[in-house]
């Protein structure tokens, strides 16, 4: 028969023995992709439609369940005691139940959940407090009563080889009150990984060690254990500084007689604390890596950036997050990463922000197209005077930062601006006074090109912002009263207050539009 | 009359007033950034949905038509005043025009709601889907979606374990 040239489905087989053929298909996915190879399957899978359209509708549907929970609050605290709803956990769970399709479709959805995967811009990749999403299988080491819990799911008949964890994301907390609770939680957890360790694709991990080579020894038997990890945070529970620790040619003898193992699916890593040489190891050996978050807690812990760093390439890494010090930070330089994205977490007081515009410019001016500041203090002031900033490719702009700056002349060095956010030290607003920045902030000198801030409040469209910035849609400028002036790009409107959490930048566009 | 013509993914071209267009956020979106690219003030513009089929995006045209005149509803009606909106959204015409359809269909329709940026139809839409499954049975739900168990061997028995687990976790 010739399988090369393309036919209708009729003359390879009869319509219903390709019925008999496609009503075997179970996988949503697998459906989708039939459903769209020709009119006559489309036609014969018909009504496999509630099936396969389930993976799309889903989070469509999740949102909306969503919404009726936060209603339901509010019906509570107004008439307090409706008529007992059906929990949203209790719906999604059910719906695993109807059929493999729908399982699938849950299943997908919470474990490719993206914000499971973004930790380098969040501060946490687990949102407890979101009252719907499906939490992480969280082992915590800190009791007999959370061992007995991790025992107990090895004892709950799940086979080995299939995957009883829903949302693919385990946190592992090893803070044991003691030798023998941590050795029995420790075993058990190493048997939970034995079984369903390749099933995990998000793990986060806070465990606890006396000293480096122990931690390094641990970590490298659970990772071998999770070869399919997409997304790891590791942490250290323990101050190892205070025990006697290994040299550092054995630690390097450590690394390269027992390497870590590649996860060749890892994209997303978090470091918090980590020492030498686990921080190194996972590094090195993963240079697939998108998205790196780094923190450094105490000065005297090892440096987030060491010499080594120069030798390290990450050819694939977008997006690069530090929470460290001054000294760190200046240590940019020496990585040679194309990322797209950087956000610093920096110091509370020292002015540094200065110094970190010239390492960035002078590092990353090619790639980087998102940059973000935030400051641990945030009522502590920068003075920004004389600075520049040269990221020509760069698109977002966020100081969290409370500055004080005389000019915003060195945004001339980022033509590529689409949207720009400044946390700027203006003095207070009176009540019903109309508050002009230009005096403060921007100089009416002449008519050469500076970016002017003409009587903002009245006449912000008619600044030549949005001549030089050509690509800009919005600029925000927050003050420090928790209200926002908002000036909005080209059609907009001249001013705005409002406060900062309500609105989304959707919002914002749709005022521009109607006022 | 300005009109706009709206192409589904078979090749079905509909023509409608922009007015009427525009409640759609995508249609909306799509008609301003073709006035901006052409030179041409008075040309109509064509716009091309590749993944609404044409019996589908009929009847999102044929929702907008009978609310043409609604109040046009906010993207994110929590961001707005804390309210769901769907029982507001819901009229007897709204019921008459759900009420002949197969679920499928539905949940076609609450993706082309979703693509097109119809609140008030994704709405009435998610608000019917979800009505088949909360407070409903397992076997209840399989006869409204027109589902079979697939399960095979002890497979079902292993879901509810997860389930169970996850409940209890």
């Amino acid at each position: 028969m010739d399988l090369v040239t393309p036919k209708p489905p009729e003359e390879i087989l009869p319509l219903e023995v390709w019925a008999l053929i496609l009503d075997h298909l179970t996988s949503p996915f697998d459906l989708i992709n039939c459903n769209q190879t020709c009119k006559a399957w489309e036609k014969i899978l018909e009504l496999k439609k509630t099936t396969f359209l389930m993976p799309k509708v889903f989070p469509i549907l999740n949102e909306y369940l969503e919404t009726l929970e936060y209603d339901e609050e509010e019906d509570e605290e107004l008439e307090n005691g409706n008529e007992e709803r059906e929990k949203p956990i209790t719906t999604i769970l059910k719906m695993r139940l109807v059929s493999h399709g729908w399982k699938e479709s849950v299943d997908d959805y919470h474990q490719n959940h993206p914000e499971l995967n973004d930790i380098g811009f969040m501060e946490n990749c687990d949102d407890e407090d979101e009252p719907f999403t499906l939490l992480p299988y969280h082992f915590d080491g800190g009791d007999w009563n959370s061992v007995r819990k991790l025992e107990s799911f090895l004892g709950k008949g799940f086979f080995t080889g299939s995957n009883p964890l829903i949302t693919r994301y385990v946190e592992h907390h090893e803070c044991a009150q003691n030798k023998q609770m941590q050795s029995r939680f420790q075993t058990a957890f190493k048997r939970f990984l034995e079984e369903f360790g390749s099933q995990i694709w998000t793990c986060n991990l806070l465990c606890t060690a006396e000293n480096k080579a122990d931690f390094y020894r641990v970590v490298r038997s659970y990772l071998r254990l999770m070869p399919n990890l997409r997304s790891l945070r590791i942490q250290i529970s323990h101050d190892w500084r205070s025990k006697e620790d290994s040299k550092q040619e054995e630690l390097k003898l450590l690394l390269e007689n027992k390497p870590l193992p590649r996860l060749q699916h890892l994209r997303t890593l978090q470091m918090n604390n980590i020492p030498y040489p686990l921080s190194v190891g996972l590094l090195t050996t993963n240079k697939q890596l998108q998205k790196l978050s780094l923190q450094k807690q105490n000065d005297d812990d090892d440096d987030l950036l060491p010499d080594y760093v120069v030798d390290v390439h990450l050819p694939n890494l977008k997006q690069l997050s530090l929470i460290c010090s001054e000294m760190e930070l200046l240590q940019l330089h020496k990585v040679c990463w194309p990322i797209k994205a950087l956000r610093l977490m920096i110091p509370a007081k020292e002015q540094v922000l200065k110094n970190i515009f010239l390492t960035v410019s002078s590092t990353f001016s090619n790639t980087l197209e998102h940059f973000v500041v935030n400051r641990r203090d945030s009522h502590h002031i920068e003075e920004l005077t004389q600075i520049t900033l040269e990221l020509p490719a760069l698109k977002i702009l966020q100081l969290d930062t409370l500055c004080r700056v005389e000019t915003i002349d060195f945004l001339q060095g980022c033509p590529a601006l689409q949207e720009i956010k400044l946390y700027l030290k203006v003095p207070p607003i009176k009540e019903h006074e109309e508050y002009s920045l230009n005096s403060l902030l921007f100089m009416d000198e002449d008519d050469n090109e500076v970016i002017k801030f003409k009587n903002c409040i009245t006449s912000m469209n008619q600044s030549n912002i949005w001549r030089i910035l050509k690509d800009l849609q919005f600029i925000i400028i927050e003050t420090e009263e928790d209200k926002i002036m908002v000036m909005v790009g080209v059609e907009a409107l001249p001013y705005l207050f409002f406060e900062w959490h309500k609105f989304t930048r959707r919002q914002f566009e749709k005022f521009s539009r109607t006022n | 009359m300005a009109l706009v013509r709206v192409i589904s993914s078979d090749g079905a071209a509909f023509l409608v007033s922009q007015r009427l267009a525009k409640r759609s956020g995508k249609l909306k979106t799509e008609i301003e950034t073709f006035r901006k690219s052409s030179d041409n003030s008075e040309a109509q513009p064509e716009i091309r949905i590749v993944t609404i089929r044409a019996e589908i995006l009929r009847l999102v045209l044929q929702w907008l038509q009978q609310h043409q005149n609604d109040p046009v509803l906010p993207a994110n009606q929590n961001e707005q005043d804390g309210r769901g909106d769907a029982e507001m959204g819901q009229s007897q015409w709204d019921r008459d025009f759900l009420a002949p359809m197969d679920l499928g269909i539905v949940m076609e329709l609450i993706l082309a709601a979703n693509h097109l940026e119809v609140k008030g139809l994704l709405d009435i839409t998610c608000k019917l889907v979800e009505s088949k499954i909360t407070g409903r049975t397992v076997d209840e739900i399989r006869t409204a979606f027109k589902l079979k168990s697939d399960f095979k061997g002890n497979e079902e028995e292993q879901t509810r374990l997860e389930n169970r687990w996850c409940v209890e976790n």
